[in-house]
């Protein structure tokens, strides 16, 4: 496996708990009490994703 | 020298490993009134606490349990090994853009602590009707068993000859009756310990059959857990110690005849040849 294969799995797994906190994020903004933590963990995430998908295609 | 230092290292781990199984043999055979007996060798011995275990007069249902959990671990090892055995040739055999995205989900999905979906599912459940259905329980034993299922199948797909499924595709064979007639045979082992394998993690699951069983449908380990005696404000410790028995011993002989294809199944990709 290559580095970019490597990156490839960590974009992968990035995403799958990015998508895990907008659900939470979301589901509490609908509840109506909506927790300032999926929230801020999903831009935790996003920005690690972000910084990851541009290492790929560089 | 070396050698007894392994020996000695091999003897710790083993002692280690085996001291909660054998403590719960010996206590599973000992008379119910000795049961905080601390001496490390069976004495009082009866068969009264697998009586205790196997009967019903205390509300208990060991072997509906026991019933229970071979239904779930086998519709859930079945529905697992069909989905996981396409998502494993694809990701060893066909090169797709994104591919190893597809192996960081499923390893990402791996990582979920199950917990977290706990409440969830359960208020999810609720809502649709299924708490206290298997289904409740095979569902979601699917996700979390599938992720193994896949790593497991992908490195022995990735082990075989290229060359035999490529002299069928010559031969006339679609790249689905190649698969279908030639490299799923060669890889009837492999299925074979990853079912193993599926069907371990799914009768072992507990955390969520504790909240989405019924009385009618709740697996061993939760029947295990829930267990009663004749006196409601006391746990028939003796009893949990002999079902505990009957379970893990189908499993260890299981384990101990197909320890070597259980082995190679989980090195298998290990090491490049």
């Amino acid at each position: 496996m290559t580095a970019q294969d490597h990156l490839q799995i960590l974009a992968g797994i990035l995403g799958f708990f990015a998508l895990m906190a907008f659900i939470a994020a979301v589901a509490g903004i609908l509840g109506g009490d909506p927790p300032v933590w999926p929230s801020v963990l999903l831009l935790g995430l996003l920005a690690a994703l972000t910084y990851v998908v541009r290492k790929i295609r560089a | 020298m070396k050698t007894a230092r392994i020996y000695l290292g091999v003897v710790i781990i083993l002692v280690w490993g085996l001291a909660p199984f054998y403590w719960m043999a010996v206590t599973a055979f000992r008379d119910p009134r000795y049961t905080f007996d601390t001496t490390p060798w069976p004495t009082h011995v009866t068969t009264e606490n697998f009586s205790n275990a196997l009967s019903t007069s205390n509300g208990n249902n060991f072997l509906r349990a026991v019933a229970n959990s071979l239904i779930i671990g086998g519709v859930t090892t079945f529905i697992a090994l069909v989905i996981g055995i396409f998502c494993a040739y694809a990701l060893s055999r066909i090169d797709f853009r994104f591919k190893y995205i597809v192996v960081g989900i499923v390893l990402g999905a791996s990582m979920f602590p199950v917990v977290a979906l706990v409440t969830p599912l359960f208020q999810f459940f609720t809502n649709i009707g299924w708490i206290g259905s298997y289904q409740a329980m095979i569902i979601p034993n699917i996700s979390f068993v599938l992720p193994l299922t896949i790593y497991t199948l992908t490195a022995f797909f990735a082990e075989l000859p290229w060359e035999l499924e490529e002299a069928a595709r010559i031969d006339g064979a679609g790249r689905f009756q190649a698969f279908r007639l030639v490299m799923l045979p060669l890889a009837a082992p492999a299925l074979f310990t990853t079912a193993i394998l599926a069907f371990i993690a799914a009768v072992n699951e507990y955390l969520l059959a504790s909240q989405l069983s019924s009385d009618k449908t709740e697996p061993v380990t939760v029947a295990i857990a829930r267990f009663s005696g004749n006196d409601p404000h006391v746990v028939p410790y003796a009893a949990i110690m002999a079902a505990g028995t009957i379970v893990a011993i189908p499993l260890v002989v299981m384990v101990l005849i197909f320890q070597r294809r259980i082995i190679s199944g989980l090195t298998a990709g290990g090491v490049k040849s």
